[in-house]
């Protein structure tokens, strides 16, 4: 309702604001405290959720104590594994078996084997390999001249090595028709290294 | 348990026979009365004898530093309804002025304010009417002294129809109809009619209390002893008048039929400004409306139903006896407490 102050609006006006003021405080005290609650129940949640995922990180004691008595076995048995499986040890030897059967009949006819040296050659720097490479030296009698000049490289493309050279020849003088030569086979060593060890296997 | 107890400014009425102070407790969901109290105080001086009365009745009450809105009645403020025409608009501040200066004579000074009564879309060929008050310095600076001299803040001066229409429009709560309101006090009675929640007429009477008072004890027998006979009291007058309604009520039968006749016209005039409205009720407060037999007069003269004023009953307001046994008297502290509140 409408009325007439004789006082100055403002003295009422003033009135008015001092009385709201409570009302402030209440409105302030209740978003402080919404704020509050929003702020406790989002740390709940954070700390469930914490709870939850080292929960679910922490290892089940019955696994753990299964992959310890696993660990032992490996341990156990590692230390008699060289002796206890030698055909493994054999099977990461490098094949060369079926070139050796094969080395005669690609001399040629004539050739006489004498010597077969295979080795492997490894180059280290530290415990780091530069290179490996498997080493194959063959001496044998071969007779002709034109076996003399082709043959390494006959040998290479049938062999499959990356190289083969003629490292020495010797003439023989029992018999003049024959040359000794002594070949050289090289190829990249393609087996596994030992980790361990820092060798070859 | 409430953890924020509100309270209502502190209202004061200096009236022209008793000044009166209330203060309410609690809010619009449930108000009650938290600290009251009146002292007898006539004359332009009223306010420091009111005001040393106040403070010995409320001196367990801490009521220092509170707002205080305060209302005033008496020879010092006038109200006045100043019709103005269309062509005469441009003089309306000089009108006003006249009219302000003619209704109190202050040695200080004057202070007026005013209101256009017009309600819902305003006729632009019809004349307006303002609603003018009129109150004069020396009593503005005495009700704001007395305020500051109990340690109160004077928030608000109003004119006591103010509060009072504001304390029964609450008790009436939101209506369509327009309602009267007719205060008796001693030597002034105003009619009033609210719409709207709006104060939409308000005119000074010829009649007033004192006249009612007049009439009703001519109408009693003696009262049975000196004092009372010089000052008698509503009660003792209620109590006198038992067994004798019909003699009040043929006494009071000129000036009922006076003051309704008054009423009528300024409801003549209402209801041609407002297309016809017609009054639902009209609602006594003042001292003359707790005489014997006013509200029957009254209703009898006027034809619509009429009644004194019980706000603390009808808002369910906690009262103390002694306010709820005079509550027509305490309208307008009530409407100053009010103030405000939605």
């Amino acid at each position: 309702m409408k009325t007439a102050d004789f006082l100055p609006p403002e003295a009422f006006a003033e009135h008015l604001d001092r009385r709201r003021t409570p009302k402030r405080l209440a409105w302030l005290c209740t978003w402080a405290l919404l704020g509050l609650s929003a702020t406790f129940a989002l740390e709940w949640e954070v700390q469930a959720q914490v709870s939850q995922a080292r929960q679910a990180q922490a290892p089940d004691a019955p696994v753990q104590q299964a992959r310890a008595e696993m660990d032992r076995v490996y341990g156990a048995m590692n230390a008699y594994a060289v002796s206890m499986d030698p055909l493994t040890d054999h099977l990461s030897l490098p094949q060369v078996g079926a070139l050796l059967t094969a080395l005669p009949q690609l001399l040629g006819q004539e050739a006489e084997l004498e010597d077969v040296l295979w080795k492997h050659e490894v180059v280290r720097r530290g415990r780091n390999v530069q290179s490996a490479q498997l080493l194959l030296r063959i001496t044998a009698e071969v007779r002709g001249e034109t076996a003399l000049i082709s043959l390494p490289e006959q040998l290479r493309v049938d062999t499959g090595f990356t190289s083969v050279k003629t490292i020495r020849t010797e003439v023989l003088p029992e018999n003049r028709d024959s040359v000794r030569l002594e070949l050289e086979f090289r190829a990249p060593l393609e087996l596994p290294l030992n980790s361990q060890q820092g060798s070859v296997r | 348990m409430k953890l924020i107890t509100r309270y209502s400014p502190v209202a004061i009425h200096f009236g022209s026979l008793e000044s009166r102070l209330l203060q309410l407790a609690g809010g619009p969901g449930g108000w009650k009365v938290h600290a009251h109290a009146s002292a007898g105080a006539q004359g332009s001086l009223r306010h420091a004898s009111a005001v040393e009365h106040l403070l010995q009745a409320l001196s367990h009450k801490k009521l220092r530093g509170k707002d205080a809105l305060i209302a005033t009645s008496g020879e010092a403020s006038a109200v006045n309804l100043v019709p103005m025409d269309p062509a005469q608009r441009s003089r309306l501040q000089q009108t006003l002025q006249e009219t302000a200066a003619r209704a109190i004579n202050d040695p200080e000074g004057i202070s007026y304010r005013y209101l256009p009564l017009a309600g819902g879309a305003v006729d632009h060929a019809q004349r307006e009417e303002f609603l003018l008050l009129t109150s004069g310095q020396s009593e503005n600076r005495r009700c704001t002294e007395a305020a500051e001299s109990m340690q109160l803040r004077a928030v608000g001066l109003e004119y006591s129809a103010f509060p009072t229409a504001r304390a029964l429009h609450a008790m009436h709560g939101p209506s369509e109809d327009p309602w009267g309101f007719l205060q008796l006090g001693m030597d002034r009675s105003l009619f009033g009619i609210v719409h709207e929640g709006e104060m939409r007429f308000l005119k000074p009477m010829q009649s007033n209390g004192q006249s009612l008072l007049q009439t009703v004890t001519a109408a009693l027998p003696e009262l049975p002893n000196e004092e009372a006979m010089q000052h008698p009291t509503v009660a003792t007058l209620q109590q006198n008048a038992v067994g004798h309604a019909v003699e009040i009520l043929h006494a009071l039968r000129l000036e009922s039929e006076g003051m309704a006749q008054e009423i009528r016209a300024c409801l003549r005039h209402f209801s041609a400004r407002h297309k016809g409205a017609r009054l639902a009720s009209v609602t006594l407060t003042g001292f003359g409306a707790a005489l014997p037999e006013v509200e029957n007069a009254l209703d009898h003269a006027l034809s619509i139903p009429t009644s004194v004023a019980r706000p603390f009953s009808e808002l369910g307001i906690q009262a103390p006896a002694e306010i709820l046994a005079e509550e027509h008297l305490w309208c307008t502290p009530l409407g100053l407490a009010l103030r405000g509140e939605s």
